[in-house]
């Protein structure tokens, strides 16, 4: 996912401009040049694998 | 230099899915420290993973966990009240050695040596360390409740430790005649997982008015209120399990006659219950306490925030359930992931002489469950304090659900999938 996109949309959840549960919250604890560290290091990662639930004992 | 302080920044701060492949130390660092983690939980399984790849697996990383398999305490109320199956919530810990090259041991951990670095594990084997990471999580002061002898604690569980208790509880439960009484005493806070008992009674309860609707569920909370999540849950149970649930505070458990199945309060005299549920009070593991890292009349240890390392003993870092939290800092599975991610940057920055992260910043999400499918949750965000050297709520950040719903329960999985994944795979 492109880093300006994850900036913009932690913003929009910032001002309250995006629908959340949780991300409105979160996101406002955080300060723009942190926002933008976050977005750097997510838009540098590949699409996770599915995590394999429960293995069994 | 700014890019690296940035990553370990951020790594740090950010959520449970925030790891990756980089490089965070060149290849010429000229080190080869050993860290021994000792714990396998939320708390120092994340830590064994990023002291590798923070270091570049340039530090040899031995996790010593006495388990053969990890069992998660978030979702473990599921498995009580029949929602989910304990192999959702067991995991190994292959990946942690396959893919990371973290040494494992299953072994306990008899004597740590602090003056000579030295740890004496249960197997005869002593290993030595350069720094220690402690993860012990929480043991139980069963000799504060009269009557809570060994032979007692196998009829009142705790359950507060994912595993044989958590399935236990769940026969006892299945084996309980309709119209019968579960009570779940709670002790005063701070505990282990402040919403858990509340998210239990009701998850019980659901289980009841669809088996046993006759039956009833008695939370008995030494705290004056609900200690967490409370609008929440007592709106859940007005609305849902009125003739259900009864909610008394300041119950202050004082013993229990397994024989009558009753128990004694400080204040209120005696009750008598099918089933007995008790947490006892609480304190940082065992090891913790007999390594000298708890300060007189205390119970947790205190750290410093930037680095965890205790104010008592040097070279030991404690994270997870066993610390003196911060103001407003949660005994959490989440809190404790992210106490790992700290730490591993501060210990690896330690030991190749780098500058320990000076303003790390973390969050928590404690979702609990109401049913199957719905849950609720609480965040918060917590940045480090320079003046107060100490970590502190960010105003304004933060909250709570509006209310329970499925959306929230379809997260909540996800929570759990994706923080399980961040330290286990």
């Amino acid at each position: 996912m492109p880093s300006a996109h994850i900036v913009k949309v932690m913003q929009e959840y910032q001002k309250g401009e995006r629908q959340a549960t949780l991300m409105h919250q979160i996101s406002k604890g955080y300060t723009e040049e942190e926002i933008s560290q976050i977005a750097q290091f997510f838009s540098t990662l590949n699409p996770a694998t599915p995590f394999k639930k429960g293995i069994a004992p | 230099m700014t890019l690296r302080r940035n990553f370990l920044h951020l790594i740090s701060g950010i959520g449970v899915l925030a790891y990756g492949g980089h490089q965070v130390f060149g290849q010429s660092s000229p080190f080869k420290a050993k860290v021994i983690v000792v714990g396998g939980g939320f708390g120092g399984a994340t830590a064994a993973k990023y002291l590798k790849i923070f270091s570049n697996g340039k530090i040899d990383v031995t996790l010593i966990e006495p388990n053969q398999h990890f069992i998660s305490c978030p979702m473990s109320n599921l498995v009580i009240s029949g929602d989910q199956s304990i192999t959702d919530i067991t995991f190994g810990y292959e990946q942690l050695v396959k893919k990371y090259g973290v040494h494992l041991i299953h072994a306990k951990v008899e004597q740590i040596d602090s003056q000579k670095r030295v740890v004496a594990l249960s197997n005869g084997k002593k290993l030595n360390y350069d720094r220690l990471v402690l993860s012990p999580g929480v043991d139980f002061l069963f000799e504060k409740i009269a009557g809570l002898d060994e032979d007692a604690q196998k009829v009142a569980l705790h359950a507060w430790k994912a595993g044989p208790q958590t399935l236990a509880l769940k026969a006892q439960l299945e084996a309980m005649p309709d119209g019968g009484v579960y009570g779940i005493s709670i002790p005063l806070a701070p505990y282990r997982c402040p919403p858990g008992p509340y998210e239990r009674a009701t998850l019980i309860a659901n289980y009841f008015k669809q088996f046993k609707p006759r039956s009833k569920v008695l939370i008995l909370d030494a705290n004056q209120d609900v200690t967490s999540k409370g609008p929440l849950f007592k709106k859940i149970w007005a609305t849902r399990f009125k003739e259900l649930i009864e909610y008394r505070g300041l119950h202050q458990i004082e013993s229990v006659d397994i024989k009558n199945k009753t128990i004694q309060f400080e204040a209120q005299g005696e009750l008598k219950l099918n089933i007995v549920n008790i947490l006892p009070p609480m304190q940082a593991g065992k090891i913790a306490v007999d390594t000298g890292l708890i300060k007189p009349n205390q119970r947790w240890c205190e750290v410093d925030f930037l680095t965890f390392e205790s104010r008592v003993v040097p070279n030991i870092h404690v994270i997870g359930d066993a610390i003196q939290n911060a103001q407003l800092m949660p005994k959490s599975g989440h809190m404790a992931n992210q106490h790992g991610k700290v730490c591993a940057s501060a210990v690896v920055a330690l030991l190749s002489d780098h500058e320990v992260n000076p303003a790390p910043i973390y969050n928590n999400t404690c979702y609990s469950f109401v049913s199957k499918n719905e849950a609720i949750h609480v965040a918060s965000v917590h940045r480090y304090d320079a003046i107060q050297k100490t970590m502190l709520p960010v105003q304004g950040a933060g909250g709570l659900s509006v209310e329970a719903n499925e959306l929230e329960g379809l997260y909540a999985n996800s929570w759990a999938n994706n923080i399980w994944s961040d330290f286990l795979a």
